[in-house]
């Protein structure tokens, strides 16, 4: 009698536990099924935006991929590079259907892109593309003489080591932003014009700089 | 007859874990979406194989509960992953890692451990998957022939890609997996974007075959002498030496020096502790080492270039490499600067490309995740490996059945040649290769508790006991 009460309180406590650890696995599941939608989600627009020149440039095309880059980002906010895409959709529409659009319009897709900037960089805050965006947007809005656009300048200069595509785009919005720029920034980008990409040593000295 | 519903739903869920075996080498050329599938699955199948074993309907294995400190240096692991992309008070993050809260300072983010929330978050997901799937093959893996089964599904995985390979090359179609390849013409990659990826999943598929190979023969000296003349095109054995050949081949014309090396490292080091444990395979081990190292030296000679000059290109390029994963430890030494944050990371520091054109960062698997995980993750994937492979040798003395120390030698040589091929490169980031090292691990565990059910029966049982308790699936020794 004993031991059958013993053998039927240990299957009951068996059947507990796997139902709780049945439970505990179901969270990294339902993280996987959204990360995984997300990215089916994006795939798309991030292919659109790779292309070198994206084909099939319509607003109606910017709207629906906005749309599902938008879904993506609802599955996964901590995905860097849909919030990153979304912006970069918003820097497309200004550049190519800027005549179109009114002021409020234009502030709007501006102060979008510059919000999903600010979340990319929260999230990869070493990624020198980000910082630099976030400065040309900043540039683009007239807010070239702000804090926040000499750092972004001056972050961009500092994490783009191996990038000497954004290390030209950091000394162009240098350029751009003449007097007005901040001397902390100015003096980033200063160190980037005085050593150009082809002599930097191996080791540029980021990390050393953070001790 | 009554079909056993327990066997019915066991079957099931091993079948469902197989196919998993076969996907893994896809999702890696599948890219990052692929990576979620292969996650799902993995998830799905412990949550499934849990409800029935709430209802009922599935054992439990005696291994899981054997394993426990390696399941728990796991979770530990995963949980730290975790905890480096959760916000901390500024002091405690200063004094955790002051490098990161300086970057942090500087870019106004908030204040975490990892500096790539993103990377860390999914290298979460993914630690978390391998550590479920480990458990599920510690608790499926019950029986020889399981083991068999698994091993052949591998085998078969990769005859496959070193068939697909070849295929693309020999006729020109030069595809991936369903596009044209943009790169490596010319050279074999299966479905996966990279040659030395595919070669790297085919020394774990070969080790596979190999262990098959032992298990399967007997160790004596005249045996091999008679197998090779008596042969027949239907026994097993044929086959697996075919596929031997093929993925040989394969590996051959990758060109992957990483790859070449650590086969035969891996491969001579398990064999030596196959001798030790196993009288009387000396001879066989011997001339297996001999076989794969004659065909290594025909296909290094086959490649044009001096074999010298690969090595001091690899050297240089590896030393090169590991200076940036070594400042970057430098700066995070405690906690690293996120899992997965290394790519990221690395580019801060240094404007290198490797010489090669690789796809495999030649970063070492070892300083890769020293730099993004930290040391205590090191240390725990350390002890669960040294903890695995001693119980695995432990088990195996003259007295094992060959078929069990066969398997157990595949399971470690895969392990060996994992670990060397890490030393050289990130290929822990491949989820093959990291999916087959787990189910290699697990392995040890499972093959260590059937030597000693086997082992203890004729003290512990009467010859009646004996007769019921003893698996049919073994073949006589």
């Amino acid at each position: 009698m004993n031991t059958h009460l013993r053998s039927g309180s240990a299957y009951r406590l068996n059947s507990i536990l796997s139902i709780i650890g049945a439970c505990l696995i179901a969270i990294p599941l339902s993280s996987a099924t959204k990360q995984g939608l997300a990215r089916a989600y994006a795939k798309p627009s991030l292919d659109y935006l790779r292309a070198e020149t994206p084909t099939d440039l319509s607003v109606e095309k910017l709207k629906s991929h906005l749309e599902n880059l938008k879904h993506a980002h609802r599955l996964a906010p901590t995905n860097a590079t849909n919030s990153a895409a979304i912006a970069k959709l918003h820097q497309v529409w200004l550049d190519n259907f800027l005549v179109s659009l009114d002021i409020n319009e234009l502030l709007q897709h501006s102060e979008t892109a510059t919000f999903f900037l600010r979340k990319s960089i929260e999230l990869q805050p070493v990624s020198p593309e980000y910082w630099a965006d976030l400065a040309l947007e900043l540039s683009r809005r007239g807010r070239s003489s702000s804090a926040e656009f000499g750092y972004a300048l001056q972050n961009a200069a500092r994490f783009s080591t191996s990038r000497q595509d954004v290390q030209q785009r950091v000394i162009r919005l240098g350029d751009d932003a003449g007097d007005t720029l901040s001397s902390n920034a100015r003096e980033a980008v200063e160190k980037l014009i005085k050593r150009p990409p082809a002599r930097q040593s191996v080791v540029l000295p980021v990390g050393v700089g953070l001790k | 007859m009554v079909r056993d519903s327990k066997e019915d739903f066991n079957r099931w869920i091993f079948y469902t874990y197989l196919t998993l075996l076969v996907l893994l080498p896809i999702s890696d050329a599948g890219g990052i979406l692929a990576t979620s599938i292969v996650e799902i699955w993995i998830f799905t199948s412990a949550i499934t194989w849990l409800l029935l074993l709430a209802a009922g309907r599935v054992k439990l294995s005696a291994s899981i509960y054997k394993s426990w400190p390696i399941v728990a240096s796991f979770i530990v692991a995963v949980l730290w992953t975790h905890l480096q992309g959760a916000r901390l008070p500024q002091s405690f993050l200063g004094w955790l890692s002051p490098a990161a809260l300086e970057i942090h300072d500087v870019t106004h983010s908030p204040l975490t451990l990892s500096l790539d929330l993103q990377a860390t978050s999914e290298q979460t997901l993914r630690s978390g998957a391998f550590v479920v799937l480990f458990c599920l093959s510690l608790v499926l893996l019950a029986s020889t022939r399981q083991i068999m089964s698994l091993f052949t599904v591998l085998v078969a995985s990769g005859v496959f890609q070193a068939s697909f390979g070849l295929t693309m090359v020999a006729t020109g179609l030069e595809y991936g997996l369903f596009e044209p390849k943009q790169s490596h013409h010319g050279v074999v990659t299966g479905t996966f974007a990279d040659p030395d990826q595919l070669a790297g999943y085919l020394c774990a598929c070969i080790s596979i075959a190999l262990g098959l190979l032992f298990s399967t023969k007997s160790t004596a000296r005249g045996s091999v002498n008679d197998y090779i003349l008596s042969s027949k095109i239907t026994q097993p054995t044929t086959w697996l030496v075919v596929a031997l050949a093929v993925m040989m081949t394969a590996l051959v014309l990758t060109h992957s020096l990483v790859a070449n090396v650590a086969l035969f490292v891996g491969l001579a080091i398990s064999l030596i502790v196959y001798s030790i444990r196993i009288q009387g395979a000396t001879y066989r081990s011997v001339l297996t080492i001999a076989i794969v190292l004659g065909i290594q030296i025909i296909g290094t000679l086959a490649h044009g270039e001096p074999l010298w000059d690969r090595l001091v290109s690899a050297v240089e390029d590896g030393t090169r490499h590991a200076k940036v994963a070594l400042s970057v430890i430098d700066d995070f030494p405690l906690t690293g600067s996120g899992a997965g944050s290394y790519a990221a990371m690395s580019a801060t520091y240094h404007s290198i490309k490797p010489t090669s054109d690789s796809i495999v960062n030649p970063v070492s698997d070892y300083l890769r995740i020293m730099a993004g995980s930290g040391p205590l993750i090191l240390i725990l994937l350390g002890f669960a490996l040294c903890q695995s492979l001693w119980v695995g040798a432990k088990s195996m003395d003259p007295s094992t059945h060959k078929l069990e120390s066969g398997l157990w030698l595949g399971a470690t040589m895969t392990l060996m040649i994992t670990l060397v091929q890490s030393a050289f490169g990130s290929y822990l980031q491949l989820n093959a290769i990291a999916g087959t090292l787990m189910i290699a691990l697990a392995i040890q565990w499972s093959l260590a508790r059937i030597v000693r059910q086997h082992q203890h029966i004729p003290s512990r049982a009467s010859p009646l006991a004996l007769r019921r308790r003893i698996p049919s699936n073994l073949p006589p020794r």
